[in-house]
């Protein structure tokens, strides 16, 4: 491997790793805050992924990720409203959250074979960021720096959010000690709905953003949701700095593991999670539990 | 009442065949490697509390194993396939048994459906394992020392039924065991036993090997009875069938093979209606977590609301005893 083919694996596996942390960091704060594992998120990315490439004919951009955004609300309140019916059982107890969302996904992942035909499809990239740029004697597309740096102001204004407003200073307080945050008087109700719609645009966006590069297709549901995956475990469950450093890290990981080895390029991945966790197993910066 | 249901499940299951047609004892035979599966899924929550949504990575490795074996190493011996792919899964098992059992019981859950899924990827392009058209011309395997024809349905089902059993059997006697009560005594206090001296790590290793071992033996049954092996026996949907035969079943060890065996003619029936099948089976995994349990919450309005710390001690040794 070349050293311009380095460079251009690291460009590639940087932009999927900002992108990636989109989808992890609502997976994650569902969880660290309504202690919730919501297995539809994946689902969520697809279904707004496929919403996005219905406006490739000629439709603007713009709309396509707004859309995308929208459907990924919809769908994440729409789950938190299922799960709101037996919430008092469901809140305790993490084997029923996973059989219901399991049930949603399913759900969600029919619904959009019937609607998309189980066909894969693709959102051409807007006009104002096709081509490519040439580093190095390798030609690296534009789109991917343009969806990295979208990405990445997505994450500041989530980081913003959390560290810099009164909602964000509830929800890093429910993040820590839920009872207590009642206790003063914040009522939990809303504060879980709005963080379900807020992980819900994250996905959304991030199904909308990625899709001039990845598409969308069936099975998108279980390969894009295992990333997060490997990423909230990686960066410890509930934490946005370590689900940050570990996107990125599984962006690279996957870039190189797909670039060395084509065939057995999961095995990268599974390297990482085996010596990160063997290093320490409660993620790179600790998690809620 | 208890001994009664496994008399009953023992003799409806030896009886099966002679009030069910073949393509009913072929539908009887995969409930009951689905219950295999979610015995090895049972033994990990019901002793440890680890809740394993990855059992399609062991059950899709014993069936890759008994696909290859003989379609293209040529063994001819369901011993020695089912050693093989017990062996072959466990090296696997290995490395994912010790990240996942460092994890919590989440984490747990989510490294193990993020191994499965890995795996799935990787046999879905390894064009050696067939690829994404999956392994085809599985031919059942003579039955060693065994004077049988495994090639008859009915001797399938047979065979099928005796290993379940005995696999049901096995894990009773390791529940009931020392090692049983080491593993109990780590779930209920895990830095006490390493207190004293208990090598926690190694002790839940040791279980989830058993568990992959018994997945894998599934896996290797599945093979032979449907004669296909494919990435789909790698899929989440199989480790979802696990947990949800588990949840329905409650802690009775027999009544996993009878809800495996109903959910598997559910299935059966349903795949056949209609193509969407799975939203529909979404929806059955939605009614059951969200209906599951609720005897439970209503026994718990019938009890006083508040009980003196007395009492509940109490009930609880009561509970434990």
């Amino acid at each position: 491997m070349s050293f311009a083919q380095i460079v251009l694996q690291l460009a590639i596996g940087l932009s999927f790793g900002l992108l990636l942390f989109l989808l992890a960091s609502g997976f994650t704060l569902t969880f660290g805050l309504a202690g919730f594992v919501n297995l539809t998120h994946g689902a969520v990315f697809m279904v707004s992924a496929y919403v996005a490439t219905s406006f490739s004919g000629g439709g603007s951009f713009v709309l396509a990720v707004a859309a995308a955004g929208v459907t990924g609300i919809v769908l994440s309140i729409l789950v938190y409203a299922v799960s709101r019916l037996r919430w008092s059982k469901l809140a305790s107890d993490e084997l029923s959250q996973v059989l219901l969302t399991f049930g949603l996904l399913l759900v969600f992942a029919e619904v959009a074979r019937v609607l998309w035909e189980g066909v894969p499809r693709s959102l051409p990239e807007p006009g104002f960021v096709s081509g490519s740029w040439d580093v190095l004697g390798v030609s690296f597309p534009t789109y991917r720096a343009f969806m990295g740096a979208v990405a990445l102001l997505i994450a500041g204004a989530l980081w913003w959010v959390q560290e810099r407003t009164r909602f964000g200073a509830m929800v890093r307080a429910g993040v820590d000690d839920r009872d207590m945050l009642e206790a003063t008087g914040v009522s939990a109700g809303p504060l879980f709905l709005a963080v379900f719609a807020i992980s819900g645009l994250l996905a959304g966006l991030a199904g909308g953003i990625g899709a001039p590069v990845m598409g969308a297709s069936m099975g998108q549901e279980f390969s894009v949701l295992v990333l997060a995956f490997v990423v909230v475990v990686l960066g410890g469950t509930g934490n946005l700095k370590g689900a940050f450093i570990a996107s990125l890290a599984v962006g690279l990981a996957d870039a190189f593991g797909k670039a060395l080895l084509p065939t057995f390029a999961e095995f990268t991945m599974m390297g990482l999670v085996v010596v990160v966790l063997a290093w320490r197993p409660q993620g790179i910066f600790g998690g809620v539990r | 009442m208890k001994r009664l249901l496994v008399v009953a499940t023992v003799v409806a299951g030896i009886g099966a065949p002679f009030f069910l047609d073949v393509f009913q004892i072929g539908l009887v035979s995969r409930g009951l490697t689905w219950a295999l599966v979610g015995l090895s899924v049972w033994f990990l929550l019901r002793l440890l509390s680890q809740p394993s949504f990855g059992h399609a990575a062991f059950f899709g490795t014993g069936a890759y194993t008994a696909g290859l074996a003989v379609s293209r190493w040529e063994l001819d011996n369901i011993f020695v396939v089912l050693g093989l792919a017990i062996l072959v899964t466990c090296a696997i098992a290995v490395p994912i048994a010790v990240v996942a059992s460092r994890l919590g019981s989440v984490g747990f859950l989510l490294i193990t459906l993020a191994f499965a899924e890995m795996l799935r990827a990787l046999a879905l392009r390894w064009r050696t394992v067939g690829g994404s058209d999956g392994l085809v011309g599985v031919t059942r395997p003579g039955a060693g020392p065994l004077p049988i024809d495994l090639t008859d349905p009915v001797t399938y089902f047979y065979f099928t039924l005796a290993v379940t059993f005995a696999c049901l059997f096995l894990l009773w006697l390791v529940r009931r065991s020392a090692f049983g009560g080491v593993l109990v005594a780590i779930r209920e206090s895990e830095g006490r036993m390493r207190a004293l001296g208990y090598r926690v790590g190694a002790y839940k290793v040791a279980a989830f090997l058993i568990s992959a071992s018994v997945a894998a033996t599934a896996g290797v049954l599945h093979a032979y009875l449907i004669r296909f092996v494919s990435p789909e026996d790698l899929s989440a949907l199989v480790s979802a069938r696990g947990l949800i035969i588990v949840v329905i079943a409650g802690s009775l060890l027999v009544t996993t093979a009878i809800v495996a065996v109903l959910l598997t003619f559910g299935e059966d029936l349903l795949s056949s209606r209609t193509e969407n099948w799975l939203a529909l089976m979404g929806l059955v995994y939605i009614a059951v977590a969200l209906l599951g349990g609720m005897k439970i919450s209503v026994s718990r309005w019938l009890r006083p609301r508040r009980r003196s710390p007395e009492a509940a001690a109490l009930e609880l040794a009561g509970e434990k005893s």
